[in-house]
Parts: structure tokens; sequence; C-alpha cells
């Protein structure tokens, strides 16, 4: 996964930071208001002192009082305002940024994920999203804030004196340099913090994933053995942060201390040749000393900008990651059944070297198919391209005439689906996983997709029936159990086609029997193209198609391929004195 | 921490420091028109500003160590913790929600670590100033200083609310941790259905719920944050309108006056940021709950305080005595299960899905423990040795095989990570993997995936048993663990597997007729206890459910 550039993490943020520009735009409005009310604080005292104090009038106090009593009586509902817009802002910007990522990631090639860890993935979509929090609802605003307190303050300093504020520029060049080495590192650093956060996180899944096995083994210690250097590297990387951000604010005391020192030097001759009065001195000096204090704020949202800017680059790796499957945007709805057209069709993850090769196929709307080969020979990378998880470099594939391509994904999804070999359970309830694909359908959809397979009476058993909570992985039901369930699903998918990845577990004799009732019962009156590891099943298909190195080199039925003898024929003989041989 | 706030300290000092040594500057140098003082006192001010620079590059680096190594403790705690906690922990506790509590929470924690070394500063602040300005005038002081416990009332009335708001983020966060969790390493099942707009639904839902929680926090902070804001502004009220009228009738000198203006404003920040600590501290203690949560789990599986040796090579002798076991007590398991196998004897234990076959490989490997009854091994129950003891006394491979992010090698070796290059290739061998794993790219230094997704599922599980047998355990439990392998290829690995169990005591649950052949004694297991116990060719023999289990009714009839 690239980091993305400084660009398109722009290009991004403006998209998702659009629906709430105007909340943006009301919370700015806040802050300028609270700021200007800050500023007026000291305009105020002046006042009573110039005309209150100084002239024992009790009126003019009492004025300056009643206004700075309005003032302060308006700026808790300015920063409410502040704290509300802001807040709903940021948020909203957040759960739109973790929802294109999920939205993403759904739509990533298979092949993504066998690259990318689950730790990693994790990670973007919380720990990065999570990090930006401080960035979108406070750090926008606040530099708004500080900036308008600088932009005052420089003006209330030129307003004072042009002289003295531009002997004050000698601060300018300790600034300048500061925040440009600060601005050199701070992407490195930032972006190796959140690559080591991912690590961490990657560690700590796959020891929590594997964890039976790791205690098994009582390798307990092992496990965090090769996982606290990574901490330890988070931690490191954190100090170098820390090293790095230094260089912004920490010379800020020393850039105010040496405005100061000039100034004051210069005021003291301009004193003595009475160019300046005192007064006006002193009044520059205490705006030189405001001045310091947004400008150091400013500089530590900076640093939080930096920070948020590394944690969205990452997600914006993940938003850019390049997706093969998209809908046109004149896509069909797929027709709801027909014949599987295959015409020279040739694929492969790297172009140049083909798994698929030249294939032309058809597959007749409730025909059952074996694909046949031996490991490698591109079966797998078939059955991929049936459900259009990638699309052939070459050659099309068509259902009822509409090239796959060209159907909405929608109602590719609905179909033609996959069973894979595992059945991956999601924590919830029974129910809920059957309807994983369809989560409108009711409970009695439910109960009939069970009873269509043959699993009702099953599954109505557990403790709470349909119910029941399966809990992580569904470590409580038997891999037949989830096998059934995997099952169900497509039961209630209703698809015009399967691709079924064959399971080669062996399960006890009773279960397994169940499996294939339930398969039979799924595959009635649907194209069924079965990715075969077992002869057996080629046996009960309509028709056989093996494949060798990526193509297609037989194609008949069980009794017609055996009679001619050739390839198909020797795997089944070796897969009879296989079977001879297992004693069963 | 000591450097932490005395850097913090420092960096105070320096920064109310400045301002007088400015107002000396003024005084004694530009309006005594001394250029020898201006110079003396500018050159403090210099002093003052480097030790200021210096101070707050110290409290900043201290800042985020703290910051980062209790992020770290806290993380690698619950890691550690989570290792510790039993496999029934973690039936119920998935990766997804533990990993939100190993980082979201523990962030939260470090920030109030991080946050720690300027709090001391603040408090000392506000402290110095409210002495200052009692000692100016202790009646305007005290009218000024109403609003610091009105804050301090405030901050607690509000705290109890952000601890509870907090958790219940944090939960949300959890469930869409768990979510994405769950959906990358089901990639193949959602790809393979299309439940990605579902899931994309779903995930949606739970994101809009963080949306929400967080929300509520906001809807705090907008109450109590102004009310942070107001008093200080009150305070300054006071001093503006009662002090300015003390000024007038001579009570109180315009000095005084400005002096306690300026002390005022220097409340304002600290105020704040203290107000802001208490929110702060709070969502670190509904975040810390949350970790409690964890780390105070049981495991339910104690080591005993004076445990028996178990020698490096013993006999491994295995006996189950009126064993009970339900999980979560909502059905029983196992119900007064008895079993024996005696020292190098091989038993196939044969039984129905949900039968509680894996329950008795868990049980052997002490990865549970019985509700009732006992499991022994050469005669020490396994509860009086120690957990580590048993568990290289037994080797247990599951059905489901998990491989490491790691090469080929060492996933093999992930049991004994001392053997040797050729003892991994012949453990390979034995297992009947090393034909495919010479056809791997990199062979044995080939990088498995996370889910071990390049490998298919037999080839998985031939590396599981070449684990095992590289772990030379007493007692060798296989899990279905030859279930993936293709029948025409099991017989391959069968070979190897006699070999193994030679002289090994061996519990093998299996389905296929010929592998549960090569056991010297089969136990059938219904109900939750053994029904029946003889040979293989007995059994066939004498026994119609043994052949109905095994379906061969047929081909006995």
């Amino acid at each position: 996964m690239e980091r993305a550039s400084t660009k398109t993490v722009l290009r991004h943020t403006r998209r998702l930071a659009r629906p709430v520009r105007g909340r943006y735009a009301a919370a700015g409005a806040a802050v300028v208001i609270s700021t200007l009310i800050t500023l007026a604080g000291p305009a105020l005292v002046r006042y009573a002192v110039d005309a209150g104090i100084k002239k024992h009038s009790y009126h003019a106090l009492d004025v300056a009082a009643l206004v700075f009593l309005g003032l302060a009586l308006v700026k808790p509902f300015a920063v409410r305002a502040q704290v509300l817009f802001a807040a709903s802002a940021g948020e909203r910007f957040l759960d739109a940024l973790r929802r294109s990522a999920f939205d993403k990631l759904k739509d990533l090639p298979l092949g993504f994920f066998e690259q990318e860890r689950a730790g990693l993935l994790v990670s973007r979509l919380t720990s990065d999203v999570q990090s930006l929090t401080e960035l979108v609802r406070e750090a926008l605003v606040e530099i708004v804030g500080s900036a308008l307190q600088i932009v005052l303050t420089i003006a209330a300093l030129l307003f004072l004196s042009p002289k003295l504020a531009a002997v004050a520029l000698v601060a300018l060049p300790i600034l300048i340099v500061s925040s440009w080495s600060f601005h050199h590192s701070a992407g490195r650093v930032y972006h190796a913090i959140r690559d080591r956060v991912a690590e961490t996180l990657t560690a700590v899944q796959e020891g929590l994933a594997g964890v039976r096995v790791v205690q098994a083994f009582r390798r307990e210690k092992r496990t965090l053995d090769r996982y606290e250097p990574r901490s330890q590297a988070q931690v490191t990387a954190w100090r170098r942060a820390s090293f790095v951000n230094i260089r912004l604010f920490a010379f800020l005391p020393l850039a105010q201390a040496t405005a100061l020192i000039v100034v004051l030097l210069v005021a003291a001759q301009m004193y003595r040749n009475g160019s300046v009065s005192i007064g006006t001195v002193t009044a520059f000096v205490l705006y030189l000393v405001q001045l310091f204090d947004p400008i150091s704020r400013f500089t530590e949202w900076l640093g939080e900008f930096r920070q948020g800017l590394a944690a969205l680059g990452k997600v914006v790796g993940l938003l850019e990651a390049p997706n093969a499957i998209v809908e046109r945007p004149d896509a069909v709805e797929l027709p709801l059944e027909g014949a599987l057209d295959l015409q020279g069709v040739t694929f492969g993850y790297d172009a140049a070297r083909p798994v698929v090769h030249d294939v032309t196929l058809s597959f007749a709307a409730g025909e059952h198919v074996a694909l046949v080969g031996a490991t490698g020979a591109g079966k797998s990378t078939l059955g991929k391209l049936l459900t259009r998880q990638y699309d052939p470099q070459k050659g099309t594939l068509r259902l009822g005439g509409v090239d796959l391509r060209d159907a909405t994904l929608p109602s590719l999804h609905r179909r033609i689906v996959m069973l894979p070999q595992e059945g991956h359970l999601f924590s919830g309830t029974l129910a809920d996983n059957v309807r994983l694909a369809h989560p409108d359908a009711s409970d009695d959809d439910v109960r009939r997709a069970l009873r269509t397979i043959g699993a009702l009476d099953r599954f109505e058993l557990l403790p709470d029936g349909l119910e029941t909570d399966v809990q992580t992985r569904g470590l409580r039901l038997s891999a037949g159990e989830r096998q059934l369930v995997g099952i169900a699903r497509i039961a209630l998918a209703d698809p015009a086609v399967i691709v079924l990845d064959e399971a080669t577990s062996s399960l006890d004799p009773a279960t397994e029997a169940a499996v294939e009732s339930a398969l039979a019962a799924v595959a009635e009156g649907r194209a069924v193209v079965t990715i075969a590891h077992r002869l057996s099943t080629a046996e009960r298909a309509d028709r056989v198609v093996v494949m060798e190195h990526g193509k297609v080199v037989e194609v008949a039925s069980h009794d017609e391929l055996v009679e001619q003898g050739d390839r198909y024929a020797r795997l089944w003989a070796s897969w009879q004195a296989g079977l001879a041989a297992a004693g069963a | 921490m000591i450097g932490a706030a005395a850097s913090g300290l420092l960096w105070q000092v320096a920064a109310v420091a400045a301002p007088l040594m400015v107002k000396y500057a003024i005084d004694h140098g530009v309006l005594a028109r001394d250029r020898h003082a201006l110079l003396i006192w500018l050159g403090a001010l210099f002093a003052v500003g480097l030790l200021e620079m210096t101070a707050g590059a110290v409290r900043h680096v201290y800042a985020i160590g703290n910051r980062s190594r209790s992020d770290a403790r806290v993380r690698d705690a619950i890691f550690a913790h989570a290792l510790r906690l039993d496999a029934s922990y973690h039936d119920r506790v998935g990766p997804g929600e533990l990993m939100s509590r190993a980082s979201s929470d523990a962030e939260h924690v470090a920030r109030l670590m991080d946050s720690i070394g300027h709090t001391i500063g603040y408090v000392l602040t506000v402290v110095a100033v409210a002495v200052v300005l009692l000692l100016i005038d202790w009646q305007l002081a005290l009218v000024v200083l109403i609003p610091l416990p009105l804050i301090s009332i405030a901050a607690w009335a509000y705290s109890r609310r952000y601890h509870a708001r907090t958790e219940r983020l944090q939960e949300a966060w959890g469930e869409a941790a768990t979510l994405v969790e769950e959906t990358v390493t089901g990639i193949r099942v959602v790809k393979g259905l299309g439940a990605g707009d579902p899931l994309a639904a779903e995930f949606a839902r739970r994101s809009g719920t963080v949306m929400g929680r967080a929300l509520d926090i906001a809807r705090l902070d907008a109450l109590f944050m102004p009310m942070i804001e107001l008093l200080p502004l009150l305070g300054l009220l006071a001093v503006l309108w009662l002090g300015g009228r003390r000024v007038v009738s001579g009570d109180l000198s315009l000095g005084s006056f400005v002096a306690f203006n300026a002390y005022v404003a220097m409340l304002v920040w600290p105020m704040r940021v203290l107000g802001q600590r208490v929110t702060t501290l709070q969502k670190a203690l509904g975040a810390s709950a949350r970790i409690s949560e964890v780390l105070e789990a049981e495991p339910q599986l104690r080591e005993p305080r004076h445990p028996k040796d178990l020698e490096e090579r013993t006999p491994g002798a295995v006996r189950l005595e009126s064993v009970r076991f339900g999980h979560d007590g909502d059905r029983s398991v196992l119900d007064g299960l008895d079993l024996e196998v005696a020292a190098g004897e091989s038993l196939a234990l044969v039984g129905a899905t949900g039968s509680g076959k894996s329950t008795v490989a868990g049980l052997l490997a002490r990865l549970y423990d019985p509700e009732s009854g006992r499991v022994l091994i050469d005669g020490h129950d396994v509860r009086e040795l120690r957990l580590g003891d048993v568990r290289r006394a037994v080797a247990l491979v599951f059905e489901e095989t998990f491989l490491f992010t790691d090469t080929v090698r060492e996933n093999i070796r992930f049991a004994r990570p001392d053997a040797g290059d050729v003892d991994v290739e012949r453990a390979a061998d034995l297992a009947g993997a090393a034909e495919f794993i010479a056809d791997l790219p990199d062979g044995y230094d080939t990088v498995l995936g996370e889910r071990g997704f390049s490998l298919s599922g037999g080839q998985r599980q031939r590396i599981a048993i070449a684990r095992a047998i590289l772990a030379d355990p007493s007692v060798l439990v296989l899990d279905d663990a030859t279930s993936a392998v293709d029948a025409t290829k099991e017989h391959e690995i069968r070979a190897a597997l006699s070999t193994v169990m030679q002289g090994r005591t061996t519990l093998v649950i299996a389905h296929r007729p010929a592998t549960i052949a090569l056991a010297d004694r089969v136990a059938v297991l219904e109900g939750g206890r053994i029904v029946e116990q003889g040979t293989h060719g007995e059994l066939l023999r004498s026994s119609p459910r043994y052949r109905t289990l095994l379906a061969l009714e047929e081909a006995a009839a």
C-alpha cells in the first residue's frame, strides 16, 4: 500500500469535507467572535484606567465594567457554538472517512488481502482515523483563532511604531529556520509513527488470532519476544518525533527574548533621543509579549496538523489502492438466468504469465459442471473469473448474453455467488450469519433457507435456536456446521450460478451426508461449477472440464471421458487406486 | 515523572520571570537612561529565554516519552495477559475487540500521562498567583478567587458523565474494529457471496454509533468549556469594577490594580487547561475501566502454587476420570467420561459431530479444565503440574491450522525453536510436506501469508503435523488433523503417522477408517461418555453403531 501524495490527500480531504463546510465556517465565525472578545479585554481595562480611575470617574468605570460584563456573557455562547459546530463537522468528516475506507476495503481484489495483513487494515480504519480527532475537531478552528490574534497584534504593533515593528522582525529568521527544519522532517517521523502503530497492531492481531496454537505449543514468551521490539519501536518513533517537534516550538522563547532585547535596545536609544514616549514603549512591549502566545499555540496546532496529515495520508493510501472491479456508468442488470459463456478468456495475476489461457466454454442454465485438474492447473483462478473477482486480460464472460463487466455489481452478486472452502462466521447470532449478504431477510426467509437445505432441525436444537450467538470465529460450531451455514447463505441468496470450491476436509459420515444433501438441495435448478478435489464429485456432474496448465484440455461427461482413455481416465484410475489404498 | 515535573516547573518559572525582566529593563534601563543596567537586564532576559527554551524542550521530550511509554505499557500488558488467558476467554472475546483496547483505550490513558508534567506546572502557577493576589489585597483577591472552587465543583459534576460516555464511545470503537477484523479475515466468504454492501451498511451503522457517542461527549464539552471560559472573565470583571472603585476611593494603588489585572490574566490559560485535564482524566478512567476488564480477567487455568515435576521424557500414560464438561454450562458436552490410554498406546476417538471429541483433545493439553473429574498424565492431575510442562508433554494438532507470517521453516520450528534445519526438514518429510515445500518459490524460506492463504487446506495441515512431529511430545493429539488432506494423498502420510505413533501415546480423532485403523484401539464417544471400546476390527464385527458412525453399514452388511 503506497503512501498517498499530499495532492491526493488534499483531493480526498476536500471531497469528504464538502458536506461539512458550513459547520466549519460557523465554528470559524464563533472562534473569531470569542477571539475578538478576548482581545477587547485589555482595551477595556485601558479605557477604565485612562477615563475612569485617572479621572476619578465612577461613571466611566461603570461603563467599562458593563461592556465587559456584556462581552463576558457573550463569550460562553461563542465557545459553545465553536465546540458544537467543530465537533459536529469533525466527527462527520471522520465518519465519512471511515465509511469510504470500508467501502474501499470491500471492493479491493482478493489479491490485496493476500498481501496485506489484517492487523494493518484494522489499524488504518481505527487507530489512524482516531488519531485525526484532534486535527479535525480542534486544530483547524484553533489555527484560525490564533492566526487572527497574530494578525491583529501585528497590526497594533505597526500602529504603535512602524520602526520598532521593523526591528522586531529580527526574530523572524529564527522562526523561519525552526519551522523549516520542523516541516523538513515532520512528514517522515509522523509517517514512521503510523507505520510502527500498524506493525504493532499486526503483531497483536496475529498473536490473538492464533492464540490457541501459541498456547498449545507454549510459545507465549516467544510471541511476546517478537512483539516487544515492535512495541518498543513505536516508543522510539514517538521519541524521534518529539525531537523534531522541539525544533518547532522550543525556539519560540528564544525568538521572543531576541525580539524583546533588540526592540528594547533600539527603544532605549529612541527614548533618549525623545523620538518615542515611554507609554508607547510599554504598550509596544506588552503587545510583543502577547504576540508570542498565539504564535506558540499556532505552532503547537501546526504540529498536530502534520501528525494528522500523516495519518490521513495512510488512510488515503488505502482509498487510492488500485481497484480492478468497478461498475460502469451505463451498467445493466444481469438477466435472471441464462447460459454462462466464456469466449477466449485469458488471465494472469501477472499479465505476462497467464494462469488461465484462452478458455472458451459454455455452462448451460441448470447444468452441473466439475472443474478437474492438478493443483496449479488454474481451476481456482477460473472460479474467481466466473464470479468476477478479477476481469480477464483477454476474452469475455457473459451471462445470458450480458458481459459481466457491463453488469451492475449488485445484480452480479445476486446472480453469481461463490462458496469458499472454509465457513467463516461473523460474531452475532446464527440467523444473522445466514442473512450475511441479505440483512433484510426475515426470520421466515432464514428458516426457509435452512429448511431447504435440511439443516433447520439441527440448528433449532441449539440452546437459543437460530438466535444462538455463534461467538468469535464460530469455534463452537463444527467445520461441517459452518459449511452448512455457508450453504444456507447461498440458499437465501437464490443465485443463478454457484461456483463451489469443494471442501477437502473429511467430516464424520453423518455430517458429510448432511452437507452433501444440503448442497444437492441448493444446486437444484441452478448452474453449478464445482472446483472438484474429489473425482466422486466429477462422476456425479453433468459434464467434466479437465484443465492443465491453464488450458481446457478435455470437456465431456464422466463416462465419455473415461471411455476416451486419455487424461481424465488416467486421473480417475489413480483416484480409484488411492481410494482402494485408503481402504474406504 | 520527576524529570517531567521539574522541567515543567522550570519552564513555568522562566515563562513567569520573562515579563519581570522586561519590566526591570524598562524601569532601570530605558526610563533611568542607564545603559549598563539595560544591558544587564536584557542579558538576564536572554538567559531566561534560554532557560525557557531548554526547559520547554526537555518538558516536551519527557511528556511524549511518558505518553508513548505508558501507551506501550498498557498495550504490552493487554497482549501479554491475553496470551495467558485460556481458550474459553478467547472463545468470547475476539482479536478485534482486544486490539481496540490495546490501541484506542491505551491511547486515552497515555494522553493523561502526557499531560502530567504540564498539569503540575499549571497547578503551581494557580497556587502561586493566588498567594500573590492575597498578599496584595486579600479582600479583592477573595472575590476574584471565588471562581476557582466553582470550577472545581463544575468539573466534578461533569466528570462522572465523561467517564460513562467515554466508556460507551470506546465500546462502539471496539465493535467497529471487530467488524473490520472479521471482514478482512473472512474476505473470501464476503467476496464469494457479494456480502460487501450489506457489511458496508453495517459498518456505516457502527461508524455512525461511534460518531453519535463522540458527539454525546462533545455536548458535555459544550456545557463545560464555556463555563470554564466564563469564570476567569468574571474574575477579571471583579478586578476591573471593584478594584477600579477601590483605586478611585484611594484604598488600592494604581500599581497594585495593574498588577492584579496582569496576574488574573495569567490565570486564564492555566484554568482553561486544568478544566480540560479533568475531562482528560475522566476519559482515561473510562478507558482504563475497559483495560482493567481485560487485565483482571482471571485465567481459568491457574498454575499450581507448589507444582509437581513432570519428567522431560515422561512415558505419557493418560487417564480421564469421571470428567464433566460443558461450554458455559449450557449443554453438557462430557458427562462423566472415563478414558484410559496406556503409555505408548494409540487410541482413535470416534463419534458424531458435537459429541465432544475436540473437547477431550483440549482437556488433555489443558486448554480447558474439567468442571469435575480429573485428567491425569502418568498419575499426576494436570492441575498439579506446571502448565508449560503439560503442554510440552502433550502436542495438539488442530483441524484448523494457523500459520504465522513467517517462513515455512519457522512455522514448523514453532514448537521447538532450537531445532536444526535438518530436524525441520526431516519432520516435514515425515509429514509428507517435503515435496510441495520444495516446489514453493523459496522452498523452506518461503514466507507464508497471514492465514496461510497461499497453501491449500491439506498442505497447511501437513505443516501442522510436521510442527507436532518436531515437538517430539510424549502424548500426541491429532484432532481431525488430516481431514483436509486429500483422501488419495492421505495414504502417503499414513506411513509417516504410523512411524510417529510408534511407541508414543497418541489420541487420533479421525473419520477415515484407514486412519482409524492405524490406532491400537478405538473408543466410541456418545452422549458425553465412552460407550464402546475395542480394536477397529473387533468393533467392525461386533458393533452396528460403529459401522453406522463410519457409514460402513452397507459395506459390512
